[in-house]
Parts: structure tokens; C-alpha cells; sequence
């Protein structure tokens, strides 16, 4: 079975022109996603995981962050080449977003119902309130929130995190989008609330076959939902390929320390693996690989040039060295 | 829930029912203050004692009905043309509700229009008004209030214009500050994300959020709005006699403060109350508003 490609992220350099200089906080990340698939991005934080997804749907923080290159193909189109007025009707659409921050996130002046049924006034549906409200009550049944018809009246401050996180994912799957972005949709909800939200994003995303990309900083959510993972470091991947591939034979020595320092269940207690330093400051990458400071694996030619993109036997790709 | 479960809402701070309780719940000195005003603006016609205007100089001057030699058809006794101060007081208010009212609405369109503008934009648009607004904020308000009075003729639309193009300035620097914050909410990234165009975020998911702020800023603005029509009435730039305003009783009577104290007294007592009852409601409101505060 073949499935159809909706996103192409090719080379894209996402910088930030502060007055310290030149923050390349995206630079040069190339990754597809598939109908039906899930791509997993995963880094440490200030990694340009954000900024990524940011660049997608052209919402970048202005002035000071500029796409600088790349290709963004969605559905076969370039999204960097379109208006701001036709991206718009595309943000929601096409392609919808989960923030990270289910608390923030909704407006406290609002009912859920009044919320929930934007993105369905925002597509110029006006064939009735009562229309509207039939739509509402469908998408948050979706979601699972019990007895929508009566919730639906409540402030967002009369939801759970859990439950806001849910009205999120209503109103950006609202409009049936073919690409849904969800960006740490887990941080600020508990284990056993971040389980469920996991499953429910997995079934909608059966049954609409609409791509995900997951970003996270968590290997775990990774390894349960996704089937594919992209690992970043220093606004570059450093490494992709299936979660199996990445997570049992990792290629770079970044994701193999990552690896490393998860703790396992029944071995022995000890004390975690720790990569040693710190993630590098984006003003003042160091020459070659950025990640060679901290690599116990190192080598001279690490300091000086940044290593090509090798293609591994298992269909995955890594930069690194060691590999050529 | 059982009897016995006693939850701390049970027992506010309201057990022990004291006075400073009721006075932080409802607000009743600024009610005290401003109901007698508001009553006064609205229905003032259909029971001033005597026409405001109509003058008796055979009753000119008169004192208070509690002093010697004062008559209780003129309470407050009368100025130096007869005329009944009561009634007159009652007719200033309309005057003063008027001007202060709808010069606070139109300061209040343009201000938060533009700061919201200016917040939400940034850039350039940024620039341009809040430059003019700081340039306007160097002139003082009353001297700006009476060149335009001078420029724009005298009359209650001047006056209110005058106090439009002053106050806006206030709302604008607020407003612009309160948006700038809001729009780096995340709601605002989820509206942009969700498709919503720039004056649909605007309109419908920041100005909700400032209403609240709006409404303590032109509470307080009422008194200043006020205060500045009597300044430039008494000043000889505002309203001109027929009218009957309060800055102009106090002008008129400023003569007589020596042998007829009621007649500018009255008057500034007036001013004051409906001064000090806005900002305090202004006051309350902000309180009421604070959702730290909002459990007292």
C-alpha cells in the first residue's frame, strides 16, 4: 500500500535576527510525513522543535524570526510561496495545531461551546445556530467529554487540564484537517491523563487518516504512538528513521547517549546515564558537528566539518562521522 | 453536604459582620455619591423647585432656608440674579452628566481603538501613536482643553470634542500595553493557528479581555472629564450663561464668596462629591474586577 506524502519539510532554515546576532534556531530540516503516519520529533528543549512546527504553518514570531530557505510541500504545494491570506484559510483547515499549554490556551471569556464553534463561523458555515451546536456536540463527543450538551456552557476554567487539552484537539480537529500538528500536547497533564489523550489522538487520527507530527521531548511518548521519529539537536536532525530502528540500533552517538540515559526497568539501580554538558548556545555553535563537545565518540575531523547525511541500511538517515 | 462539614465559605470574613465588609462588597459611598447626580441628570426637569434660569432680582442673594433670613422654597438660597442655587444645581448636572458621559465614550472609542491598534500591530503603527500620544501627554490637559475651546467656539459639543481629544491619550497608552500582553497568549496563538484573521482576533478574543480595564479607566475618567468642564467653565472658555453649568456657578459667584458664600460653595461641593464618587467607584471596580480580590 502506498500512501500518499502530505508534508515535505525540505531543507528548511528558520533564523532569528536578534541584536546579539544570528540565532539559526531551524537549520536546514528535511522530513515527510505520510497520510495516516505519525512522525515523532524529539530533542532537548531550545532545539527547534517548536520553531519547526512554527515554520509550517508560517507563524513564526515577527520581526525577528525569518524563514530564510527551504521548502515546505504540502499536499504537493509550497506553503513558504503562498499569501498570508490564503495560508490563512489554510491554519485550521488544512492543517491544525494542539498547543502545548491546555491551561493558557483557551480564551477565559468564552464558553467551551462559544470556542469550539469558531473554526465552524470561521469557514463561513451559517446555516443556523442550532446547525452549529449539532457540530459542536459531534466534535466534542469525539473527544470524549462526557455529556457535551451540558459542558459545552462552561468556562474554560470550569475544565480539568486533561479536559481543555481535549476542547483543544475539538477545535483543531473541527475541520477535518489532513495534517495535525501537536506540539508537546503532554507536558502539563499527568501520566495517566497524558495515556489517555495519547489514545484518543491515535484513534481520531484512524479514523480521519490525517498525518501527525508529535513533538515532544519525551521518548516515551515516542516510542508509544509514533511510527517514525526524527531526533533534533542544535536546529538540525541529527537522526531519522522508524521508531524500531532509531530506538534499538541508534546510528548517531547523540541518540545513543539519549538511549542510554532512559531508565530501563529491572536492571539494576544505578545512576542514569548523563550527556555531559550543556545543549550548545544557538549564537555560538561550535565549528563542524555541533555536538561534538559533548560526544565521547569525537573525532578531529567532528571539529571542523559538519558531517554529510549518510543513508542506513535499514532505510533511516543520520549524520554522523563515524558512519562514513 | 452533611451539617457538621463546615467548608471555609461557610464562614467568611462576613461572620463577624462588620461595616468595613459591607462597604468592600457594595459600593456605597461612590452609589452615595453619584446616584443623587445621575437622578439629577435624567429627571432633574420634572422636579426642580424653580426654573433655573428664571431670574427675581427682588429675591437676589438670598441665604440658605437653615440660616436667618433664608425661606424654604429656595433651600439653598439664591444667587446674585435671584435665580433658585437648587434648582440650578439640579440643571448643572445635567450639564456636567452630558459632557462627562459622552466625552468619556468618545475619548474611550478613539483611545481604545487606537491603542489596540498600536498594541496589536506593533512596528510602525506602534511608533506613530505612541509618539503622538507621549507629544500630547507633554501639553497640559487644561491648556489643551482651552486652546481647542478657543479654536472650536464655545458650545456642549466643543466641550465635549475638547475632552475626547485630551482624554484619549490615556485610554491609548493603557489599552496599548494591556494588548501587548494579550496577544502573546496562548489563546491568541490558537485563534491565529485555528484561522482567524486579524480584526477577528482583535475584536473577538482581545477586546473581551480588556473590557474589564476599560470599564474602571473611564470610571475614573468621568471625575477628570468633570473636573476639567467645570476648570474651563470657570475660566470663561466653556459654557456662557444661559447655560447653567456648575463651573460657571462657582465663576459667577467667586464675586460674592465674602457676603454670599452659598452661591460658589454649593457648587464645588457638588464637583466634589461626583469627583470623589467616580474615582471611587473606579476604585471598587478595579477591585471587583481582580479576581485576587473577587472572593471578598
Amino acid at each position: 500500500m502506498t500512501q500518499k506524502i502530505i508534508l515535505a519539510v525540505e531543507g528548511l532554515k528558520t533564523y532569528f535576527f536578534t541584536r546579539a546576532g544570528v540565532v539559526k534556531a531551524v537549520d536546514g530540516v528535511s522530513f515527510s510525513v505520510k497520510e495516516g503516519e505519525s512522525l515523532g520529533i524529539a530533542g532537548e528543549s531550545g532545539c527547534g522543535k517548536s520553531i519547526t512546527c512554527l515554520s509550517i504553518v508560517r507563524l513564526v514570531p515577527q520581526p525577528a524570526g525569518r524563514i530564510i530557505s527551504g521548502k515546505i510541500l504540502f499536499e504537493g504545494q509550497d506553503l513558504l510561496v503562498k499569501k498570508e491570506k490564503e495560508m490563512r484559510q489554510w491554519r485550521g483547515k488544512r492543517i491544525s495545531m494542539i498547543l502545548q499549554d491546555p491551561l493558557t490556551s483557551l480564551n477565559p471569556c468564552y464558553t467551551i461551546e462559544n470556542q469550539v464553534s469558531e473554526p465552524y463561523k470561521i469557514e463561513g458555515l451559517n446555516n443556523g445556530s442550532n446547525n452549529i451546536r449539532k457540530k459542536v456536540i459531534n466534535v466534542l463527543k469525539r473527544v470524549r467529554i462526557p455529556s457535551p450538551e451540558r459542558r459545552m456552557r462552561d468556562y474554560p476554567f470550569q475544565f480539568s487540564g486533561g479536559m481543555r487539552q481535549r476542547v483543544l484537539a475539538a477545535i483543531a480537529i473541527a475541520r477535518d484537517p489532513r495534517l495535525l500538528i501537536a506540539d508537546e500536547p503532554t507536558t502539563s497533564l499527568d501520566v495517566t491523563i497524558q495515556d489517555q489523550f495519547l489514545r484518543l489522538l491515535k484513534d481520531m487520527q484512524q479514523q480521519t487518516n490525517m498525518g501527525l507530527v508529535m513533538i515532544t521531548h519525551d521518548l516515551g511518548i515516542v516510542a508509544e504512538t509514533c511510527d517514525r521519529v526524527a531526533i533534533m539537536y542544535a536546529g538540525k536532525i541529527v537522526e531519522r528513521g522508524t521508531v524500531e530502528n532509531v530506538f534499538l540500533n541508534p546510528a548517531h552517538p547523540y541518540t545513543e547517549a539519549l538511549m542510554e540515559a532512559l531508565p530501563k526497568m529491572g536492571s539494576k539501580r544505578k545512576r542514569l546515564f548523563q550527556i555531559e554538558g550543556e545543549p550548545p548556545n544557538l549564537l555560538r555553535l561550535p565549528g563542524g558537528c555541533s555536538f561534538w563537545p559533548r560526544c565521547h565518540k569525537a573525532m578531529d575531523i567532528c571539529q571542523t566539518q559538519s558531517p554529510p547525511v549518510i543513508s542506513l541500511k535499514n532505510g533511516g538517515e543520520a549524520s554522523c562521522w563515524l558512519l562514513c | 453536604m452533611s451539617q457538621t462539614v463546615k467548608t471555609e465559605q461557610d464562614q467568611p470574613i462576613g461572620k463577624t459582620f462588620s461595616f468595613m465588609f459591607v462597604f468592600k462588597r457594595y459600593p456605597i459611598i461612590p452609589a452615595l455619591c453619584l446616584l443623587p447626580v445621575i437622578i439629577c441628570g435624567i429627571f432633574g426637569p420634572l422636579f426642580y423647585p424653580h426654573d433655573p434660569t428664571m431670574m427675581n432680582l427682588g429675591s437676589a442673594l438670598k441665604p440658605p432656608a437653615f440660616l436667618p433670613g433664608g425661606e424654604f422654597s429656595y433651600f439653598l438660597g439664591t444667587d446674585h440674579m435671584g435665580r433658585d442655587l437648587l434648582s440650578r444645581l439640579i440643571e448643572g448636572a445635567r450639564i456636567s452628566l452630558l459632557i462627562s458621559v459622552f466625552g468619556v465614550l468618545l475619548s474611550g472609542l478613539i483611545g481604545c481603538s487606537l491603542g489596540m491598534l498600536a498594541g496589536y500591530m506593533g512596528g510602525k503603527a506602534d511608533e506613530v501613536i505612541m509618539r503622538v500620544v507621549d507629544a500630547q501627554m507633554s501639553i497640559p490637559a487644561i491648556l489643551l482643553t482651552i486652546l481647542l475651546a478657543a479654536a472650536l467656539g464655545v458650545g456642549v459639543t466643543t466641550i465635549i470634542v475638547a475632552i475626547s481629544v485630551v482624554f484619549w491619550t490615556g485610554y491609548a497608552r493603557v489599552i496599548r500595553g494591556e494588548t501587548v500582553s494579550l496577544k502573546q497568549r496562548e489563546f491568541v496563538v490558537l485563534a491565529k493557528v485555528t484561522g482567524c484573521s486579524k480584526a477577528r482576533i482583535l475584536i473577538r478574543h482581545i477586546f473581551p479581555n480588556l473590557i474589564s480595564t476599560i470599564t474602571v479607566l473611564a470610571t475614573l475618567q468621568l471625575g477628570r472629564a468633570i473636573l476639567i468642564e467645570a476648570s474651563i467653565t470657570f475660566l470663561g472658555v466653556g459654557l456662557q450663561p444661559p447655560d447653567t453649568a456648575w463651573g460657571l456657578m462657582i465663576s459667577e459667584g467667586r464675586m460674592y464668596m465674602a457676603t454670599a458664600w452659598w452661591i460658589p460653595t454649593f457648587a464645588g461641593l457638588a464637583i466634589m462629591a461626583t469627583v470623589l464618587g467616580s474615582n471611587l467607584m473606579g476604585d471598587w471596580l478595579r477591585d471587583k474586577f481582580d479576581p485576587k480580590l473577587r472572593q471578598l
